[in-house]
């Protein structure tokens, strides 16, 4: 199981996106993930300051980097902007077991899916996080898997406080994208498959890079020197 | 709906580009936002809709102000031959069966097939090329928005000359060099220009005054014997100038600006934004403004701002009065310290400041309109191939070439962007609708499905020119000549992807010049302000649009370039960042720039000839950075 030393920018990335009500623990999730954090109650009131973190993974030998976004707390108004749904190919539809409101309000959260997404691979998984409040819950886990069956994804429960089976959700969602291969493979160069959507905004090279060409003005360019012309760095003239 | 607090420091109505920009600085620099939207889209009058959205925002238009003119159709659905209606080439993804004739009308509404591919459509309502070097670039970069977003680079430029023939423009070091059909000796005049325009020279205060007298194409011919051919191309293709009598400081400023711009990401001083550029960066910066805190609203209508006296600010920091703001769904009244909002948010209210209304319109006489197009067709314009034609035009070496060192690329992929310019009375000639013709220049900016503006196979034209406000002459009329143009040259190109195998009804893939019949073509007139943004009222800012450059040589208004667009913003936005943060807040973020500067890392330099920047020798006060805010520091 010896992964050899790849080329930074073959490393396919996934866009994975959290939505789901407010305070709910999204980028609680996001943060044990990423960082195996918690922040308490009162350091979080409501998401400020966390944009998408990055995490490098590897799935049978093969390297995966995910680049995981936040809502950043425009949820609140349902004004989330319709490029954060952008070249997603995972999504993390959270509710909170003690909120029953935060549970019924996942079709919304699918309906917004529907509108925005304009690929029907894209994966998603259902998680009903605060399970470590067991006394206060009330949304049981038959009624969420059953919800998560009828919409047709995967369903978890986790605690990103306790840190119980929250990267169980991240490894299941990041399993079945791995194995919808049409979500993350590059195409050859110059080929354009039929309604191909790029993922904007993922902040490296794009998973499905359908379409040569495409320019991210954070990485380097292979091209050198401003001003007066242009030249390759093997440019002979 | 209720919000967790009611008073902030700045209220910003309407989510264009401008306020998106200020709204992610003043958050950055710890201010609290509210941001409000009429819409329930994001950027306003900078979005990038789909087809539906554009359909009723159209609607909607015949009777908003500062709109005139406007005229939507969607020939290809209502083309009454059955025979070969263009249908837009269908996706596979979406799976329909072939050839579905479903025209099914509403003969006014979009066409049904191209509605099943709604959301393919990103269509901008600003359309803009954006510099590689300038503050719009800087800013996106230093905001972190610039990982939001992902552009295209401006393939190809081209000067269209006459119906048959459009000439690429040459516009670079190396795109002269490769150049085959110029002339030893117009090589040496272009690249001593150039050179010229790039030195700066010109800038110096001995010429100025000439140069500001003489009109660039005078000049280049006059000055630098350049043949018409190359008149035309360098100072439409280079400088974009937008009529044949803008001054020589003006484009050789652009021109400089232009080829700063090349080569930073490619052979072209221009990116294109994907999914429409503009409304996708505006979100972008929204987005960065909800992740330091500012809070969003959309869809809920701005119903009445008014002066409210006396509110203790709370800590200490008593306002003596605020605005206060009336949201439709909204129980409790926002309260502002500032209130910056779009013209037209400003206009809708119900109840407005009285403080000072808009100067009556006298800037009727001397005002300009904006005249806008935008196409949808089912091919692109060949801009390599129509310029090989006859031997007046010129051509550079094959694309492919260029890319050739790279990697074997399939022999042809369709060009995906592209800007195709119609200088200022070019289209005299063609004599369509009672002159098709149009006495300044006429921009065309091609966007294939690599800028996911469109379905694959589907191409967008935006159209931009300007007209005296007085003229009577309508959108229509002004851009008729371009429009047919663009669908004659489209005609000699095949449609982009020939949708392999439809039952049987093959066309002949030799059939030349077919009749190109547009899906969509939306056309308008658009009033520009006179000026930038203005101060309404002590603490409320109304924001034009489009943004008009306040620092112009010129006295007369020219309404910005689809390239100028993007920086002008970013200024006015930066403009009202200082003024609401505090002038004195600049001087100490200017300072803090240049003791920056000083304390770069001397390996910076290695290998440049010199060891650091000032050896390294600096007292640490010298380097000690002032407290204060920065516009995205």
């Amino acid at each position: 199981m010896t992964s050899q030393p790849v080329n930074p920018s073959d490393i396919p990335t996934l866009k994975i996106l959290l939505i789901g009500s407010s305070s709910v623990g999204k980028s609680s999730l996001l943060l044990r993930f990423t960082d195996d954090e918690f922040l308490s109650p009162e350091e979080t009131s409501a998401t400020i300051g966390v944009d998408y973190r990055i995490k490098g993974i590897e799935v049978g030998g093969k390297r995966f980097k995910l680049s995981i976004w936040d809502t950043a707390g425009q949820e609140r108004f349902r004004t989330l902007t319709s490029s954060y749904y952008r070249g997603a190919q995972g999504v993390i539809i959270a509710y909170d077991v003690t909120q029953r409101e935060t549970f019924e309000s996942l079709s919304t959260w699918f309906n917004e899916l529907e509108t925005f997404t304009s690929s029907s691979d894209v994966v998603k998984i259902v998680v009903g996080n605060k399970v470590d409040k067991e006394f206060s819950r009330v949304v049981t886990t038959e009624e969420g898997k059953e919800f998560a069956e009828k919409m047709g994804c995967l369903f978890v429960e986790c605690s990103a406080k306790k840190g119980v089976g929250v990267n169980g959700a991240f490894d299941e969602l990041v399993n079945r994208i791995i194995s919808t291969p049409s979500l993350w493979q590059k195409t050859g160069p110059g080929v354009r498959r039929p309604g191909d959507r790029m993922p904007g905004g993922a902040p490296a090279a794009h998973a499905a890079d359908s379409s040569r060409g495409n320019i991210s003005l954070t990485e380097t360019s292979g091209y050198v020197g401003a001003g007066l012309g242009y030249a390759r760095e093997n440019c002979s003239c | 709906m209720s919000l967790e607090k009611t008073h902030y420091d700045v209220a910003i109505l309407s989510t264009g580009l401008t306020q998106s920009i200020l709204s992610a600085a003043l958050s950055k620099a710890n201010l609290s936002v509210i941001h409000l939207d009429n819409n329930d889209y994001y950027a306003d009058q900078w979005a990038s809709l789909t087809l539906s959205e554009i359909d009723s925002w159209a609607r909607s238009r015949y009777s908003k102000t500062g709109i005139s003119h406007l005229d939507i159709s969607y020939p290809s659905s209502s083309s009454p031959s059955p025979s070969t209606p263009p249908a837009p080439s269908s996706d596979i993804d979406e799976d329909h069966s072939p050839s579905s004739h479903q025209q099914h009308e509403s003969p006014d509404g979009p066409p049904e097939e191209a509605l099943k591919l709604d959301r393919h459509y990103a269509l901008s309502l600003a359309p803009t090329l954006l510099a590689s070097t300038g503050p719009s670039i800087d800013t996106l970069v230093k905001s972190n928005v610039a990982s939001y977003a992902t552009f295209r680079l401006l393939e190809h430029t081209a000067v269209f000359t006459s119906p048959e023939t459009i000439e690429r423009v040459p516009s670079s070091k190396e795109d002269i060099f490769k150049h085959k059909g110029l002339g030893l000796i117009d090589k040496r005049k272009l690249m001593r220009l150039l050179a010229y325009a790039a030195s700066g020279d010109w800038e110096k205060p001995e010429n100025r005054g000439q140069l500001e007298a003489i009109p660039f194409p005078r000049y280049l011919s006059e000055q630098h014997k350049l043949p018409p051919h190359l008149v035309r191309a360098v100072a439409y293709g280079v400088s974009l100038s937008s009529s044949s009598e803008e001054s020589t400081l003006t484009a050789l400023a652009r021109a400089r600006d232009h080829l700063r711009s090349t080569g930073r990401y490619g052979n072209s001083a221009y990116l294109v934004g994907q999914y429409g550029g503009a409304g996708e960066l505006a979100q972008g910066y929204c987005r960065a403004s909800a992740v330091h805190g500012g809070t969003f609203i959309l869809a809920h209508k701005v119903k009445s701002l008014q002066r409210q006296g006396q509110e203790e600010g709370g800590e200490g920091e008593v306002a003596e009065s605020v605005w206060s703001i009336e949201v439709q769904g909204l129980e409790e009244r926002i309260t502002a310290n500032w209130v910056v909002a779009s013209d037209e948010m400003l206009d809708e209210l119900d109840d407005s400041p009285q403080t000072s209304r808009q100067e009556p319109p006298a800037s009727d006489v001397g005002g300009i309109d904006v005249v806008r197009g935008i196409l949808v067709l089912d091919r692109p314009i060949d801009f390599v191939e129509t310029a090989t034609e006859p031997e007046s035009s010129y051509r550079v070496e094959a694309e492919d070439e260029e890319d050739g060192a790279k990697a074997p690329v399939k022999p042809k992929t369709p060009p995906e962007t592209g800007l195709l310019v119609f200088p200022p009375n070019s289209l005299e000639e063609e004599g369509v609708d009672g002159g098709g013709g149009h006495s300044e220049t006429i921009m065309a900016l091609m966007m294939g499905e690599g800028t996911f503006s469109c379905p694959k196979g589907q191409y967008v034209f935006y159209l931009q020119t300007q007209i005296p406000s007085q003229s009577p002459r309508s959108a229509k009329e002004i851009l008729s000549g371009a429009i047919q143009a663009i669908l004659k040259l489209a005609g000699k190109s095949s449609p982009a992807d020939p949708v392999p195998e439809r039952d049987g009804e093959e066309e002949n893939p030799t059939s030349k010049e077919e009749e190109v019949i547009p899906i969509l073509q939306l056309v308008y007139r658009q009033k520009i302000a006179s000026d930038g943004h203005t101060r309404k009222d002590e603490r409320l800012f109304s924001v034009p649009f489009p943004p008009m450059s306040t620092s112009g040589p010129t006295s007369k208004t020219t309404p910005p370039t689809l390239a100028d667009l993007p920086d002008l913003s970013t200024n006015q936005a930066e403009r009202l960042f200082w003024q609401i943060v505090g002038e004195e807040q600049r001087s100490i973020s200017e300072r803090n720039a240049s003791r920056r500067k000083k304390r770069r890392d001397p390996s910076e330099f290695q290998g440049r000839g010199g060891r650091g920047y000032d050896d390294g020798v600096q007292s640490e006060e010298e380097t000690e950075e002032e407290e204060g805010v920065d516009f995205f520091g």
